[in-house]
């Protein structure tokens, strides 16, 4: 599933609000194209959306970015892989890497979190985001739908013994 | 100098808790030390949130590691008993280790003790687990009799509200249980299929989650996260029923947060007092008689450390006993994928059980138990199961929707023969309170490997029957050592110098001091569950006491 212009058009009014309060730091940290829409497309090829919402129909890329924000250092580390990963992009596929197929993008995350050409930086974070985008993506109402599943705090499961409907 | 309480119990634990009820009913004054502190089932465990799998676990930092020792090497010609993983032809590659991998003893230290987290399996032992020197030519056999023990057995079953069903043909009949038997989960209905067409009997396990409201307390609520903590109150874990019952007579003092430092002894070699720490402060207490029940590592280590000029080698080890036959868990477990949604992390975790083989049909062998389970794994809820499923993308996500609540464990636990060998013993080094810490070596014999291979062949065999073609692979014991039931190292026995506690839980050669938790069990019950047979043998030790 290609990251289509429309969608990148959706996630950038998404962070007009959050790009108003950003210092000039972060904006001199932004690179073309920027490093949140970069994050977005990363997030996207992570937990994509197929018959059921993906991780930024859930604003999971907003939430972790909001998070990374709020530590400049955490900041650094995240536009610097960030960068990287376009630059993977760009070698390979000759494309900024929000352009690429859902296949592309994931094959190259895939594919740098294991190098040993990637930095040790790049390595971390992507591994980091991955397991952080999928804890997101997976404590969500949305996916509690997905799986037919409730927390053990909503009553227990009283038909814990019937089969459940395919 | 009065004693300042009749009876002084060290551990709120399976065994300490139940000792605790049967003498406060009787009118003694007891005090009884905990080293850890009460949980609120409302509040402290995990699964009261949604979010439960953000949350810290209630008890993730009460295990301790052991490494059993430079002898407990793996020959090559044993690597068929090791963990198996499925390789790309369908078939099951063992791991190939050199020597056994280190033991995980995974307690909780709280009021309540470990049975805050277990799955509430409640077994009487089979007749034969009684007997096995006699009857198969190893082991010791019990100072006691499976009849002796059965009215403390359904005493034990009451306060527990144990829901079960009494048409069991593998064990001595018996009448109804307090609650009736909970309905066979999906995964355990599976399982039903395969082993009714091997012609064995699946049937409900006995469980510590009563079906019904006893004590006004909830009922269980199926949530499948006994590990965890009950967040309903409903699983009958120690704190919530004989201490509870306990604290109504008016002649218990519990006192959390307090841990049992040493022990000491008079010129006699009798217990004179219990040197304890509490905020911060070491105290002296005396009484009339002295329990331990810390537990089946614990309460050798705390008589090891404990020397005096009448116990040069720990209390009560005139024989060189204490700390030795330390049994620990054999057990082997495949784990399927059901092809139909199973939901398997709902119901009790624990909710069947085979004893076809419990009893040995020949000598120098011992039995086991198979059985089913959902939700043993790490990977209960939705966020750490994605966290175990390799990759992303449509891939993760398609393989998350076609795995999860899909899990059955198919199981086998046996019976650990006892050898004076495998023991706990005291290390050089101390802890922050001083007291010495313990090692523990631990290795299989040739009875007990005959065990896992045997489990091995009948759990494929089940799985095949049960048409459980997705398997995932399979762990042993035998490479990744579990400690879930451990016990034997201060064991009850005739003979002085071969056991270390009599029939009534004395220690031999001292007057006042009982034990009553999993040490002094000389077997494992040919693989059931022994908490029940620990809070039965509890209650019968304190019905020595006057």
């Amino acid at each position: 599933m290609k990251f289509s212009r429309r969608k990148i058009v959706t996630i950038m009014a998404g962070l007009v609000p959050a790009a108003f309060v950003l210092n000039t730091v972060q904006s001199k940290a932004r690179q073309s194209p920027s490093y949140d829409i970069i994050f977005a497309a990363m997030v996207d090829a992570i937990v994509p959306a197929d018959e059921y919402p993906g991780a930024i129909n859930l604003g999971v890329n907003i939430k972790l970015l909001t998070h990374v924000k709020k530590n400049k250092n955490y900041l650094q580390k995240i536009t610097s892989a960030m960068a990287e990963l376009q630059q993977g992009a760009q070698l390979t596929q000759a494309q900024d890497f929000y352009q690429l197929s859902l296949d592309q993008r994931v094959n190259i995350i895939t594919r740098m979190m294991k190098s040993k050409n990637t930095s040790q930086n790049t390595r971390i974070q992507l591994s980091s985001m991955r397991a952080k985008t999928i804890t997101e993506f997976y404590r969500s109402d949305e996916a509690f739908k997905m799986l037919a599943y409730h927390p053990p705090a909503y009553g227990g499961y009283p038909d814990y013994h019937s089969a459940p409907k395919s | 100098m009065a004693n300042d309480y009749d009876v002084v119990i060290a551990g709120a634990g399976a065994g300490g808790g139940f000792a605790a009820m049967s003498l406060a009913k009787k009118g003694f004054k007891v005090l009884l030390l905990e080293r850890g502190k009460r949980f609120d089932y409302r509040k402290d465990f995990p699964m009261n949130h949604p979010d439960w799998e953000l949350k810290a676990r209630a008890f993730s930092r009460h295990s301790s590691t052991f490494k059993l020792g430079e002898t407990a090497l793996i020959s090559p010609q044993d690597h068929d008993l090791c963990s198996a993983k499925m390789d790309e032809n369908g078939r099951l590659n063992h791991l190939k280790p050199k020597r056994r991998g280190r033991l995980v003893y995974q307690r909780v230290i709280g009021v309540g003790g470990s049975t805050l987290h277990y799955q509430g399996e409640a077994h009487r032992y089979p007749e034969h687990a009684f007997y096995p020197q006699k009857l198969y030519g190893w082991g010791q056999d019990w100072p006691l009799y499976y009849a002796q023990l059965a009215p403390y057995y359904e005493q034990a079953e009451h306060v527990l509200g144990v829901a079960g069903s009494p048409n069991n043909p593998f064990k001595v009949p018996r009448g109804d249980y307090p609650t009736p038997a909970h309905p066979l989960s999906t995964g355990s209905q599976i399982a039903k299929r395969g082993a009714d067409k091997l012609g064995w009997n699946l049937l409900a396990n006995p469980l510590a989650l009563p079906s019904e409201s006893i004590d006004g307390r909830t009922p269980c609520q199926h949530s499948g996260g006994c590990v965890q903590g009950c967040i309903f109150g409903a699983k009958s874990s120690t704190d919530l029923t004989a201490i509870a019952h306990a604290e109504k007579t008016g002649n218990l003092r519990l006192l959390k947060n307090t841990r049992l430092l040493q022990i000491e002894t008079d010129s006699k070699g009798d217990i004179s007092s219990f040197i304890y720490k509490r905020k911060g402060k070491t105290k002296r207490i005396s009484a009339s008689i002295y329990i331990l029940a810390l537990g089946a590592i614990e309460t050798p280590r705390m008589m090891l450390a404990s020397k005096s000029k009448k116990h040069p080698n720990g209390i009560g080890n005139q024989h060189d006993n204490v700390g030795r036959n330390f049994m620990e868990t054999i057990a082997l477990s495949l784990q399927c994928r059901a092809d139909q949604p199973i939901h398997s992390y709902q119901g009790p975790p624990l909710d069947s059980r085979i004893w076809d083989f419990a009893k040995p049909k020949r000598p120098l062998r011992s039995g086991f138990v198979l059985g089913v389970a959902g939700t043993l794994s790490g990977r209960h809820g939705p966020q750490s199961y994605a966290g175990s499923i390799a990759g992303m993308g449509l891939d993760h996500k398609q393989k998350m929707r076609a795995q999860f609540g899909r899990d059955i464990q198919l199981f086998g636990i046996a019976e650990h023969v006892a050898n004076e060998q495998n023991r706990v013993i005291l290390t050089d080094s101390l802890d922050r309170d001083g007291v010495p810490k313990v090692d523990v070596k631990s290795d299989y014999g040739d009875t007990d490997r005959d065990s896992i291979r045997t489990m091995k062949e009948k759990i494929l065999q089940w799985a095949e029957a049960s048409q459980l073609t997705e398997i995932q692979g399979l762990y042993s014991s035998y490479d990744r050592p579990a400690a879930a039931h451990v016990g034997g190292t201060c064991r009850m026995g005739v003979n002085p110098e071969k056991s270390v506690t009599n029939a009534k839980g004395e220690v031999h050669g001292i007057r006042n001091l009982l034990i009553t938790d999993a040490s002094v069990l000389p077997t494992l019950g040919a693989g059931d569950s022994p908490s029940l047979t620990i809070q039965a043998l509890a209650l019968k030790i304190a019905s020595f006491v006057d």
